[in-house]
């Protein structure tokens, strides 16, 4: 008896393992299979689209690009409608053709977009994709307990900062900051220039307090640190937390990320995923996202509907124009290689 | 006394309710071999480790050489154990073992090398050195554990039932061991055993101990022919105690019992006609036989053949168990027969009540 | 006919556990090696061709400066986990039985707890103005926060605290199978507390102490994610850098290489361990 019960608990077990394999292929009939990172969408804005279109949303998450890419290429393009990335993992999955043309007619709100953040590095054409929401590096810094004028990066090295500065993750925007101050590209591959640059950043481990991806307002908010260079999103949960701070713009130039949204080549759905850009699209629509997301309002008309309380930190002030910014894109593998190594003995400085 | 090498006096111990020693006091010469002598539970072992420093008592004293030890950490005293269970350190050789004393009293290597050779040759192992306890025999190892002790030359060793585990044979070959051992070395060895033959062959003085007193003190013949109560008269050589009035017949003291008056010897303090008599006589000097007129009624209730004797239980009108031993291997009667056992005078001891406290 | 059905019934037994050796064991290591000695492809995967270039970047002062960093650490974190866990795991199986089992209670209910969770739970006493720095400045030992958080020493704290359970129930487990006899008999022929304590106890309770130490040392090694959460990233384990070779700049033949030093490292340190003290066996855990 007791043999025949452990049996059939293995086979259980073993068949619902497969189980779980069935799920992400869902039938066509009207679901729209979104992928993208997680708390992407105000629920609301999701089952308001469900209610008005009949489409049932599909929603599954993803943790880094590098995932979305490798099961993209293991499916060829198939099984997602629309997928929301990075800027430079776009450029690949459009070189790798893994994401097919935007039928544009399909999309009439499509010149709601800001010019500001089309025909970029990774889809000059804007044939593939249509942003969704912008991250722009920011200093955020308490006035209370920070006395230097902060204008810029290199107001950062200010010997004030001592420990109490706190930096993203992202190698590409930290050894960035360095860049700029000299007035290198973000995506330079020269050599010689990372090392200047890497020289400068060394400069600055005595002022790092800490280094975080997650939750870096927190430590802001706490008092852990006084100034940080963080990610929009992040930025925004600060400053409605504590509207007291103080958001600048480094006047050495501007650098950003966007997020596309995409269409799998070979998506079931395409006709969803259309829908659904046009949807986003929408002035109000983009309005209650971004409040949500947190990241820069890429919708020229809902620049306007934003939320007062939000404006500051969501929307691009009218005064930069595209010369002054520059996006983060893919740089030659030494020069990746030369970043990542550079970023070790940062790191190590900053803990010594 | 000026050769008294330790000396307890009224030493007590309880151990949270229990009251394990109520009182213990006696005083050792130098070289003599002293047993205590009692069965489990009566605080031997106890006595013992008070003696080591290993317990510390709750009053009393104890003396080393007239010194008071009583609060002195083991380590200090000049006493050394050998262990019932032998304790040798698994990690370490025999030599290491025996040489560990030695070592930490920071004698040199060459000279711990000699004594740990030499005092091999006294317990006769020879070449051990290198061995490990693991690879002995339960026999090896107690004699690497006196090793381990003597090499320490203390002034008292005390040993803690250390033929405990031994075969029958190897127990009495071990005693004249240890006894010659210890008249060569002239250490003087504190002895705990329950075995009552054990003590009466090895030691100078034997102690019974009973519910952490001393029953009686004194050497083997005085406990052996004259015990001073019933238990010590049962402990050692198993004899009978009966139970009766005390008559006088003329001046000598007789035993009232089964309307029998048997002869009895008397001891300092001669109970009055009439008053509870107890009297100890050993089972082979107890004579039985059926037909005959005198001695006290009783029944054959059994027979068995043990340690070379044989052994009847005989139960008189009171319900008191009477063992006779004699030679040989049976006899012709059997159980249920009635049969009158008697003895002679000086067999039969006036002894102490037995203590029931 | 007896011993040859025997045989095909054992191996039958065996079979499932040699598979899962196999697979799960050799399998992994071996491709682990292979890989190792790749070169990586563009952006992803990569190309069969053999190199011993991965390894000779692990010579580079960067990456080996990283590998003696990890391994001081864990050095550290081993000999305060002892120092700490040793006392504690032998205090504990002294303790009558009902009190012991109370404590042991209390050191195991941690592992019923997601251990991020309770690296989240240092964060919150070791942040500025959290509970330490409360606690310190009620007491008035100090007037501004400690800053505690984010340095070295938090990253030590917090490694300690995780690792520090498997030292005690490995010491717990040897010091209960004593024989305090033995002690005594230390103590009877001359020997002084510490000094039976030295000869006698620590020799022979050794095996709980070797366990614990591997226990501990083989983790710290890879703990990567309590220096990047307590550390706030700066400081580098190997553990981190193998993690970013594989997710943020995709060469894993480098990544391979770097483990199979450590592994290696690990392997050549424990049997150093074990000549030194002349441990042979280990203790299993309860």
């Amino acid at each position: 008896m007791k043999k025949v019960l452990a049996q059939i608990l293995v086979l259980t077990l073993c068949i619902s393992l497969f189980a779980g394999f069935g799920a992400v292929s869902a039938s066509a009939d009207n679901t729209l299979n979104l992928y993208t990172w997680a708390e992407m969408f105000d629920p609301d804005v999701l089952a308001e689209f469900e209610a008005e279109t009949g489409i049932t949303i599909n929603y599954t998450n993803f943790d880094y690009d590098e995932t979305m890419l490798a099961k993209l290429e293991s499916t060829k393009g198939g099984d997602y409608d629309l997928v929301i990335a990075d800027d430079y993992i776009i450029e690949t999955v459009i070189a790798e053709g893994l994401a097919q043309k935007l039928d544009l007619s399909k999309i009439p709100n499509f010149g709601n977009i800001n010019p500001i953040y089309q025909g970029q590095f990774y889809d000059p054409t804007d044939e593939y994709t249509a942003p969704y929401g912008a991250g722009v590096q920011t200093i955020v810094y308490d006035p209370s307990y920070v006395e230097t004028e902060v204008t810029g990066y290199e107001d950062l090295w200010n010997e004030e900062f001592e420990d109490n500065l706190a930096v993203i993750a992202n190698y590409r925007v930290i050894i960035g900051m360095a860049l700029k101050v000299l007035g290198y590209s973000y995506n330079t591959n020269d050599l010689d220039e990372l090392e200047e640059a890497a020289q400068l950043l060394y400069k600055l481990a005595p002022n790092i307090r800490l280094i975080k991806d997650d939750n870096l307002q927190d430590d802001l908010i706490s008092g852990e640190v006084s100034a940080a260079v963080m990610y929009t999103s992040q930025v925004t949960m600060a400053k409605l937390a504590n509207p007291e701070l103080a958001v600048e713009y480094p006047k050495e130039g501007i650098g950003f990320g966007i997020m596309g949204m995409f269409i799998p080549s070979a998506a079931p759905n395409a006709d969803a995923a259309h829908q659904f850009i046009d949807f986003i699209l929408r002035p109000e629509i983009s309005a209650r996202c971004f409040e949500y997301l947190g990241y820069y309002c890429t919708t020229k008309p809902a620049d306007d509907l934003i939320n007062e309380e939000y404006r500051e930190f969501l929307v691009l002030p009218t005064e930069f124009k595209a010369e002054d910014m520059e996006m983060i894109g893919n740089i030659g593998e030494e020069a990746a290689a030369k970043q990542e190594e550079i970023w070790i003995e940062f790191r190590n400085l900053c803990g010594a | 006394m000026s050769d008294t090498i330790l000396g307890l006096r009224d030493i007590r111990k309880s151990f949270g309710d229990t009251e394990v020693l109520r009182g213990i006091s006696f005083a050792a010469r130098a070289g003599e071999f002293i047993t205590l002598l009692g069965s489990s539970g009566c605080g031997k072992t106890t006595t013992l480790r008070i003696i080591s420093g290993l317990e510390t008592c709750d009053s009393g004293q104890v003396l080393l050489e007239g010194r008071d030890v009583t609060d002195e950490v083991p380590e200090k005293r000049d006493v050394n154990t050998v262990f019932q269970s032998y304790a040798l350190f698994p990690h370490m050789t025999v030599a290491e073992n025996i040489g560990y004393g030695l070592k930490l009293k920071g004698k040199k290597k060459p000279e711990i090398r000699k004594a740990v050779a030499e005092v091999l040759e006294l317990v006769q192992l020879p070449g051990f050195e290198e061995r490990r306890p693991t690879e002995l025999s339960g026999g090896q190892r107690q004699r690497i554990a006196i090793a381990r002790a003597i090499v320490n030359a203390p002034k008292v060793l005390l040993l803690d039932e250390p033929l405990g585990a031994l075969d029958l044979q190897l127990r009495r070959q071990m005693q004249i061991e240890l006894k010659r051992l210890q008249k060569q070395l002239g250490i003087t060895f504190i002895y705990i055993t329950h075995d009552q033959e054990e003590a009466l062959n090895m030691s100078d003085r034997i102690g019974v101990m009973k519910n952490g007193v001393f029953q009686q003190f004194g050497t083997p013949s005085e406990i052996y022919d004259r015990p001073k109560n019933a238990y010590v008269a049962r402990f050692v050589g198993s004899a009978n105690v009966l139970r009766g009035r005390a008559a006088y017949e003329g001046d000598t003291l007789c035993l009232e019992s089964g309307g029998v008056r048997m002869p009895v010897l008397a001891n300092a303090a001669p109970p009055a006609a009439g008053e509870v008599l107890t009297v100890a006589v050993r089972s082979e000097y107890v004579d039985f036989a059926s037909e005959t007129e005198s001695g006290i009624p009783a029944v054959v209730k059994e027979k068995s053949f043990a340690a070379g004797m044989l052994r009847i239980a005989l139960e008189t009108g009171e319900g008191e168990e009477v063992i006779a031993s004699r030679h040989g291997i049976d006899f012709d009667l059997s159980p249920g027969e009635h049969v009158r056992f008697r003895f002679r005078k000086e067999h039969a001891l006036c002894v102490e009540a037995e203590d029931e406290t | 006919m007896k011993p040859k059905r025997r045989g095909w019934e054992n191996a039958v037994f065996l079979a499932p556990l040699y598979l899962f050796t196999l697979v799960f064991l050799i399998g992994p290591f071996v491709y682990m090696l292979v890989l190792s000695f790749m070169t990586r492809a563009e952006t992803w995967g990569v190309v069969q061709e053999f190199t011993l270039r991965n390894y000779a970047r692990i010579l580079e002062p960067l990456y080996y400066n990283t590998l003696i960093e990890s391994l001081k650490l864990a050095l550290l974190v081993t000999v305060l986990v002892s120092l700490l866990g040793y006392p504690f795991g032998y205090f504990m199986a002294k303790l009558p039985p009902k009190r012991r089992a109370l404590l042991l209670l209390l050191v195991m209910i941690p592992f019923w707890t997601s251990s991020l969770m309770r690296l989240y739970g240092w964060i919150i006493i070791f942040r500025a103005n959290g509970l330490l720095d409360k606690l310190l400045m009620a007491l008035h030992l100090i007037r501004k926060p400690l800053k505690m958080l984010y340095t070295y020493p938090a990253v030590a704290v917090g490694m300690v605290y995780a690792l520090l359970p498997f030292m005690m129930l490995s010491v717990y487990s040897s010091v209960e199978k004593m024989d305090w006899t033995l002690v005594e008999a230390a103590r009877d022929l001359g020997a002084s507390p510490a000094k039976a304590f030295l000869t006698v106890t620590l020799k022979l309770t050794m095996p709980g102490l070797m366990t614990g130490v591997i226990l501990t040392f083989v983790p710290s090694m890879g703990l990567f994610f309590v220096a990047d959460i307590l550390g706030g990233n700066k400081i580098v384990l190997l553990g981190s850098v193998i993690q970013e070779q594989l997710m943020k700049v995709h060469d894993w033949p480098f990544a391979a290489a770097l483990s199979v030093i450590m592994m290696a490292m690990t392997s050549i340190l424990i049997l150093l361990y074990r000549r030194i003290t002349g441990a042979k066996e280990m203790e299993g855990m309860i």
